[in-house]
């Protein structure tokens, strides 16, 4: 089990690694940030001026080799709008981000786990085929649809909840549900076919033929081996909300670290962008091996190797 | 250990019992009026092919047949009909009353639960044992099933014991409720030949011991002669002979019971050209005018086309479904 | 007369993950641990035993469908290897395998007759019969209908499943036929259609056969020799009547006693049946000295710690066990 978790947390630093280059890479190759940052009829040496100051004029690998190493001494550069650290400022949005994830993921959880489970114990009755309608449709809504549309009807139409900004619980409301929407809708839908598949095993109905009434069958043989997919799926689903806010936040001015970065790009201001990136890859990775390792921890037959037979 | 009394009054009464499922707007009928009676201690078996219908009758007794299936007619459990119960009230005679061990032991024990825990349940279930009381009497049961180290097999998963000692496990937990009736489907099918042998000496031992009723299905002529008193061959949801395991060996009747019995190859007679039966089972559900036997039938004659035969007594303990000798 | 198929001192060993409970790296699982045998030209041999004795490893070995780790196979002479070069898929012609579960053999979305046909189009030489022609003609040999020929595989009932299967795998005329369990997973009056089908077309065709199963009774039926194994090796090995009429080893004994014969009700459950200890073992812990030796009633110190050698007991009858051994040589009781 060392050996594993060693080998899954060396990919993991390979994942992250990745993923910074590329950011790396494709943010210098794709446009100017001096003509961003100091507007496209600056004089040209102005711009020259900028591009040095930066090192935007050095060979690229050179450039990512200085970042790498400034990285490891904990310097993770600077805005370059207003000089301020530009990892401070990505963990200063970090709270406005997570008051919609977690609000959003417990929502999830609490609508789109019994959803599911409802809908597979009731398996192609109306009940079923309504939950399964409404998991379709938000899975297939794009967030900023939804998101617009909550905007029109909530806002503009009824005037009940503010169309965005941060002041108050009542801002939280709408982005908070658009996010809700989208992964209940993802979770009922995983939730129901791994129900199914239990559901659908000898041992269920054994279990019947033991004496034990349905909801029992159900409670204390179906859902403790449909839970681990579930598990899974939710700490995946965890880890992307934090980098799934970007559209939602950005719909509602959600001052989160989704809106920071997405403006960050637009400015080529890229510092920011690559710290930001960084701290989402993390975040992501280490969601995925906590996954990993509980659902190690959980299924017998993965945590034996294959040569225990007795 | 005798019992002074006998009696012969049926444990289990089955009679019309009609099985449809409905799948999408088809309906098919899988099971055409099956009766049959069990009497206290014992062992019947019950031998067909697919589709026959021998797993389905038990299942619909049991109401374990999910929501879209019709079971009509009666099955009467000690006088008490269980046909129309509802879940909570037959969830007191399944394990209790009757039990059932299934095909394939290792798919039908929860993967993430110990063994013993799982044995422990249908005593916490059945007799209201737990805790240090309830550990005994597991070890006490995989004993009687024979499992060696049961103090250590008892906290193995199912995926740690090998098939044949799953089927003992699930022996333990059928006995755990210590029922009147125990139902085994293929209980040796998915098992390896020498594990087959000894199973089939456990379950009859078990029924000697407990003195409950058994009822053996399988496909393999063979494995019922070996434990069943009685057999009850079944073709395409009906039965079409009933007889004596002896008699039903030396002195069938039934052309499929002929059949089957000629389609088997012996171990140390000459090797000689197999009988088969031409044709194939027909689709579950299919209607079918007369004897559902008569396309394949070397014998058929112009009224076997025009109705279904019916189960007559045709000698003591020997019954048989067939219109051309029953008409003779 | 050479072998269609010879076998020499065939080795498979897989490494598996050893138990954490032991901290220890590799286990070596020995699926096939030494086989000798061979095949004579028309003949068919039955490969009988238990989960784990490693027959269906065989069955792709000989093939060449998986690389051996020690021994030689040798086909019409010419050696056996998994390498999937031209000579490999050349090689195919010759030799093929039905197996045991027949839907999950066939494609599930070519029709029966694009099946069979199939093979006729990789392989095909100019001048030969058209591949359509030839397909359809081995499908009718089989007893397919015609109106089977455009249905798909989940439209076919077990036994028809399985008899595409056979034309597909015949219909290159190859000479060596390898059957795994080819009719466990069918019903028992299809079994009698398929092992009669069997019959005629090996005649017919005059093919060599390799049969895996774990029945005897269809084994003494259709195979004219008999190898058991257990673990990996062949304990007994002879002609199918010499072997299931008067089996010498312990193990062929108690296999045979474990078939049950219907009309011998309690027979053979009360008296006269060999009922093994234990459960059949694990290839990767494989006994010392004799393997057999831990659930053998005959066992004695010796079988323990030394490896029987293989002792002839008859024209075409050989068995590997001291007890044999000794009785042969004249030593012991």
């Amino acid at each position: 089990m060392g050996r594993y978790m060693l080998s899954r947390s060396l990919r993991a630093l390979l994942t992250i690694f990745l993923v910074v280059g590329f950011a790396f890479t494709i943010l210098r190759l794709s446009g100017d940030p001096a003509m961003m940052i100091l507007s496209a009829d600056a004089p040209p040496e102005a711009i020259e001026a900028f591009r040095e100051s930066w090192g935007l004029d050095a060979p690229l690998w050179q450039q990512f080799w200085g970042y790498l190493l400034n990285i490891i001494h904990g310097n993770f550069g600077v805005s370059m709008r207003d000089g301020s650290p530009a990892m401070r400022l990505v963990l200063e949005s970090i709270p406005a981000t997570l008051a919609l994830a977690l609000p959003a993921f417990a929502l999830n959880l609490l609508i789109g786990i019994p959803a599911g489970i409802f809908a597979a114990l009731h398996r192609n009755s109306w009940v079923d085929r309504l939950v399964m309608s409404f998991s379709v449709a938000g899975h297939t809504l794009p967030s900023f649809v939804l998101g617009l549309l909550l905007v029109l009807i909530f806002a503009v139409s009824l005037g009940w909840l503010p169309s965005g900004g941060y002041s108050g619980v009542e801002h939280a409301i709408l982005p908070v549900l658009t996010l809700t929407v989208g992964g209940a809708a993802v979770l009922a839908r995983y939730t129901r076919s791994s129900m199914l598949e239990v559901l659908g095993q000898p041992y269920i109905r054994a279990a019947s033929a033991k004496g034990l009434r349905w909801s029992q069958v159900v409670t204390r043989h179906a859902l403790p081996n449909a839970a681990l997919p579930i598990v899974t799926i939710a700490g995946l689903m965890f880890g992307g909300l934090i980098a799934g806010a970007v559209v939602v936040e950005s719909v509602f001015s959600w001052p989160g670290v989704g809106r920071l970065t997405v403006s960050a790009v637009g400015n080529r201001d890229l510092a920011v962008v690559q710290a930001a990136l960084l701290l989402i890859t993390v975040s992501m990775v280490a969601t995925n091996l906590v996954v990993d390792s509980i659902y190690c921890l959980f299924d017998p037959r993965l945590r034996a190797s294959s040569g225990a037979h007795h | 250990m005798t019992s002074t009394v006998v009696d012969s009054s049926p444990l289990l009464n089955i009679s019309d019992l009609r099985i449809t499922f409905d799948q999408r707007g088809h309906t098919s009928e899988v099971l055409h009026g099956v009766d049959l009676d069990i009497i206290r201690g014992e062992s019947i078996g019950l031998v067909g092919e697919s589709g026959c219908g021998k797993s389905v009758t038990w299942l619909g007794v049991l109401g374990l047949l999910g929501k879209h299936t019709r079971v009509t007619g009666s099955a009467k459990f000690q006088g008490r009909e269980l046909l129309g119960l509802s879940d909570t009230e037959l969830s007191q005679i399944r394990g209790r009353k009757i039990a059932m061990i299934f095909q394939d032991p290792s798919s039908s024990l929860n993967p993430a639960q110990r063994v013993g825990a799982q044995i422990a349940e249908s005593l916490a279930l059945h007799r209201d044992l737990r805790g240090a009381q309830a550990t005994a009497e597991v070890l006490a049961l995989l004993d009687h099933v024979e499992i060696p180290d049961a103090k250590r097999r008892m906290n193995a998963y199912p995926h740690e014991l090998s098939g044949g000692m799953n089927q003992r496990v699930m022996i333990a937990m059928a006995l755990a409720g210590q029922p009147d009736l125990l139902i085994a489907d293929e209980p040796t099918t998915a098992l390896d030949a020498t594990v087959q042998a000894q199973i089939l000496l456990l379950l009859d031992t078990v029924r000697r011991d407990t003195g409950m009723a058994l009822v053996t299905i399988s496909h393999d002529l063979g494995v019922i002669s070996e434990i069943c008193d009685r057999v009850l061959v079944m073709y395409a949801g009906a039965i079409v002979e009933s007889a004596p395991s002896q008699t039903l060996f030396t002195d069938a009747q039934h052309p499929y019971s002929l059949g089957l019995l000629a389609a088997m190859p012996a171990l140390n007679a000459e090797v000689h050209r197999l009988t088969t039966i031409r044709g194939s089972i027909p689709q579950a559900g299919q209607l079918i005018q007369g004897c559902r036997f008569e396309a394949r039938c070397d014998f058929a004659q112009d009224n076997c086309r025009l109705s279904s035969p019916t189960l007559k007594t045709i000698a003591v303990g020997h019954s048989l479904a067939c219109t051309r000798k029953l008409a003779a | 007369m050479t072998a269609l198929l010879s076998v020499n001192n065939l080795q498979r060993h897989f490494s598996v993950e050893g138990n954490k409970e032991w901290l220890s790296g590799k286990k070596i699982l020995r699926a096939v641990d030494g086989v000798t045998l061979s095949v004579q030209r028309g003949k068919t041999l039955g490969i009988v035993g238990e989960s784990g004795c490693g027959k269906s490893t065989m069955a792709k070995l000989v093939l060449g469908l998986i690389p051996a780790t020690a021994g030689t196979v040798e086909f019409d002479g010419k050696p056996v290897t998994a390498n999937r070069n031209q000579a490999w898929r050349a090689a195919r012609r010759h030799m093929q395998m039905v197996y045991q579960d027949p839907l999950s053999a066939l494609d599930r979305r070519l029709t029966a007759l694009a099946q069979v046909t199939e093979p006729l189009n990789i392989h095909h030489k100019h001048g030969e019969t058209h591949p359509t022609i030839a397909a359809q003609s081995m499908m009718r040999a089989v007893g397919l209908t015609d109106n089977l020929f455009q249905r798909y595989p989940h439209e076919l009932s077990g036994g028809q499943r399985q008899r595409v299967v056979l034309a597909r795998a015949l219909v290159l005329k190859p000479s060596l036929l390898v059957c795994d369990e080819p009719i466990s997973a069918l019903d028992v009056s299809v079994q009698a259609q398929v092992i009669n089908l069997l019959t005629d077309l090996r005649q017919q065709m005059n093919l060599t056969m390799l049969f895996i199963s774990h029945d005897l009774r269809v084994v003494r039926h259709i195979c004219d020799e008999v190898a058991v194994m257990y673990l990996g090796r062949i304990i007994e090995q002879g002609s199918a009547k010499n072997v299931l009429s008067h089996p010498a080893h312990p193990y062929t004994r108690a296999l045979i006693s474990a078939v049950s014969t219907p009309g011998a009700k309690h027979a053979t459950l009360n008296s006269g049946r060999i009922i093994l200890k234990g459960e059949p073992p694990n290839p990767v812990d494989v006994p010392t000295g004799c393997s057999f030796h831990p659930r053998c009633a005959l066992a004695t110190a010796h079988c323990k710690t030394n490896a029987p050698v293989t002792t002839r007991i008859g024209e075409a009858h050989t068995v590997s066990c001291h007890l044999h051994t000794m009785i042969h040589h004249g030593l012991g009781s």
